[in-house]
């Protein structure tokens, strides 16, 4: 008798992740709220111009490290989510993209990407994409966070948190209204740390309104959407293991939506830029950024990632021309930089003097 | 000694070169019952039923049965070891729980972990569990086959690891769904199948099965190398799948069967639910792999379990002719 070698497999049984292209580097040049593209290209100027001498030294470190051939591409959030003032009218996605393109062009680099955080919350594939064309990254990324178990906690009761948050440590005990005067307790950071520094994150808050889905529908904070932000542009995130929110390019003849909601969740207005996702991820904003940046990375170091996901971008990386590492934990492939708020009055030394000296 | 806390920013805590050391035990339990549907569900509902968080993968196959299983749910525990004996251990990780729904009939919910020695006396930040989902690190020196035998002897309310709890919460979860109906096809008890394996790379393959005192539980005690685990895994879900249909079929529905004849009532309905949608399920995993398939052959003689779930069949059927010949006097 023979041995015959017989194999059978089915092909649902295990997910195929979809792979991505990835950059070395990509470069957040700004955010910024719709409201503030209402008056002009003043504050995306300011903005791209404290950016502009960090990318051009992002740049040059990436091409040191990663070699000549390094890629790297640039992009943009804007904030379409913020709470819009209803007498003002709402600028169009075509008006501020060329606002950005000219204000890019007058600082002395291109914008390649630019992703509208409504498409964070929601994954868009292309212009007025249908429910097909849709992912529900917020709440994917939502259902990945896996809460941190207080001393004790052995599976007999569901994780204790509180719905919509996330902390980094046990948290005060309520205090209630007692003829004794209670007792405080200290919230303390999980962790062997001898002093800590416990954050609280709000995830989402839930609407109150009348009508069926009152208090269902999930308002998700701009903590959870920057983490989204982060993930999509490590290329970490996937819906079932399709890639989602992958960027698309308008076609020359091709106008742009009306909408932010029309809008794919990422714009690619360089037809031959560098891939959106990179190994690394530099963000270079406004201080007033800290705080999200500094929740979204409580979110990111309690999400659980899909081995096959990480292990596909270290293999990537590993195979580059000049091979790379990437750390274990995909917040290691994460760097800030703050800018100051200090601006100059006097008359500019670059070319830039007309909008420098216009609070004159 | 060292200190029981460390200020931050200093060298981060290193798992040293046996960050990835292999498990030395493994803990389960699976829970198995009817989904809560009149009719069987279709494969597209199953699917939708199982992807217990959005965006996450379903695994599924059509052949020889149709089974689906959910992506894994992480549980973090922090929580002390019900340790037999002499020893004390804290366990710090999480916990992998999914479910599995075979046939669009049967569900399961399963919950597992792994352990293995912490590189440190002290709990580390969050990140460094879960970049190993479905570990847990003890902390202390507890020997290993206390702690096995801790956890097999745990009562409810569980005082180690409540894995239980777990896999319970994920039968809740999915019974809760609104893709079900929530019909009742076949009143039939839940399963519990707890197990417990030490994984010693000199192992070999070794499987002892213990019916409880409590009713409708089994206990199962494995050995294996530490790659067996897998294996071992759904070895056990396996047999807590075919205990429930031979349970449900010989000790439900042959026995309510048989009291209905006796009170000449008509027992139809149920015998046809157990062979037409019942047995089609039993399909032992011998098909899997030649490692299951050792087990699973050891387990047939010792047990003869086929045999008798053929035996329960063949009754089921014997019942079903006996209506034809002689049909009941009172609907």
């Amino acid at each position: 008798m023979s041995a015959v070698e017989v194999s059978y497999q089915e092909a649902t049984e295990t997910a195929r992740i979809e792979a991505v292209p990835f950059s070395h580097l990509s470069v957040e040049t700004g955010h910024l709220v719709l409201a503030q593209f209402a008056d002009g290209d003043q504050a995306l100027i300011e903005q791209l111009e404290q950016a502009g001498p960090w990318l051009e030294a992002s740049v040059k470190r990436a091409r040191k490290r990663f070699g000549r051939d390094a890629r790297i591409s640039t992009c943009f959030l804007v904030d379409d989510q913020t709470p819009w003032d209803q007498a003002q009218e709402r600028p169009k996605p075509s008006e501020v993209f060329d606002l950005v393109a000219s204000a890019g062009a007058r600082v002395g680099f291109a914008v390649d990407y630019i992703a509208c955080e409504s498409g964070c919350a929601t994954a868009r594939d292309r212009p007025y994409a249908g429910p097909h064309d849709r992912s529900p990254l917020a709440d994917i990324v939502a259902g990945a966070i896996v809460a941190e178990p207080e001393a004790g906690a052995n599976g007999s009761r569901p994780p204790t948190g509180q719905s919509g948050w996330l902390s980094n440590g046990r948290r005060s005990p309520s205090v209630s209204v007692a003829m004794d005067a209670p007792q405080w307790e200290p919230p303390a950071e999980f962790g062997p740390y001898r002093h800590s520094v416990f954050v609280d994150v709000e995830l989402w808050s839930t609407e109150h309104g009348s009508g069926p889905d009152a208090g269902r529908e999930r308002q998700y904070s701009s903590s959870l959407l920057t983490a989204v932000w982060q993930l999509l542009r490590l290329g970490l995130v996937r819906n079932a293991g399709r890639a989602v929110a992958t960027p698309y390019g308008f076609g020359p003849g091709e106008a742009l939506p009306d909408l932010w909601s029309q809008l794919p969740s990422i714009t690619r207005r360089t037809p031959d830029a560098a891939p959106f996702t990179a190994y690394l991820a530099l963000s270079l904003l406004p201080a007033r950024y800290r705080a999200s940046e500094h929740a979204a990375e409580v979110v990111l170091d309690h999400l659980r990632f899909d081995e096959a996901v990480l292990v596909e971008a270290a293999d990537r990386a590993r195979g580059e021309a000049v091979p790379v590492r990437l750390p274990e934990n995909p917040a290691g492939r994460i760097s800030h930089l703050f800018f100051d708020d200090v601006h100059t009055l006097g008359p500019a030394h670059d070319t830039h003097d007309a909008h420098a000296t216009r609070d004159v | 000694m060292p200190p029981a806390t460390s200020e931050r920013g200093g060298a981060p805590p290193t798992t040293g070169p046996g960050g990835h050391r292999p498990p030395v035990l493994a803990f389960g339990e699976v829970r198995t019952c009817l989904l809560q549907n009149q009719a069987a569900l279709s494969p597209s509902a199953v699917t939708a039923l199982v992807q217990l968080s959005p965006g996450s993968p379903v695994s599924r196959v059509e052949r020889p049965v149709h089974r689906a299983v959910s992506a894994d749910l992480l549980t973090g525990v922090d929580c002390g070891l019900h340790v037999l004996r002499h020893g004390r251990g804290r366990a710090i990780g999480t916990v992998l729980s999914h479910a599995i729904v075979t046939g669009g009939r049967v569900l399961q919910g399963s919950a597992y972990v792994t352990l293995l020695p912490a590189a440190s006396r002290e709990r580390q930040a969050w990140r460094h569990y879960l970049r190993r989902p479905g570990v847990a690190e003890i902390i202390g020196s507890p020997d290993p086959d206390n702690v096995l035998d801790g956890f097999l002897d745990d009562q409810p309310p569980a005082r180690g690891l409540d894995l239980a709890s777990i896999s319970d919460r994920i039968v809740e979860d999915v019974q809760q769904s609104s893709v079900l109906d929530h019909g009742t096809a076949l009143r039939a008890s839940a399963t519990t199948t707890r197990w417990a394996a030490s994984l010693r790379p000199d192992s070999t393959l070794a499987v002892g099965i213990v019916k409880s005192h409590m009713t409708n539980a089994h206990v199962i005690r494995l050995r294996g190398h530490p790659d067996d685990l897998p294996t071992l895994l759904r070895f056990c879900e396996e047999f807590a799948l075919h205990e429930w249909l031979l349970a449900t079929v010989r000790d439900v529905v042959v026995v309510r069967a048989e009291h209905a004849v006796a009170q000449d009532r008509d027992p139809l309905d149920s015998l046809l639910f157990a062979l037409n949608q019942l047995m089609p399920l039993w399909m032992p995993p011998r098909y899997l792999n030649a490692r299951i398939k050792e087990l699973w052959d050891g387990l047939e003689r010792r047990t003869h379990y086929e045999l008798v779930f053929l035996r329960a069949t063949e009754r089921v059927r014997d019942l079903r002719d006996q209506m034809r010949i002689r049909p009941p006097r009172r609907i």
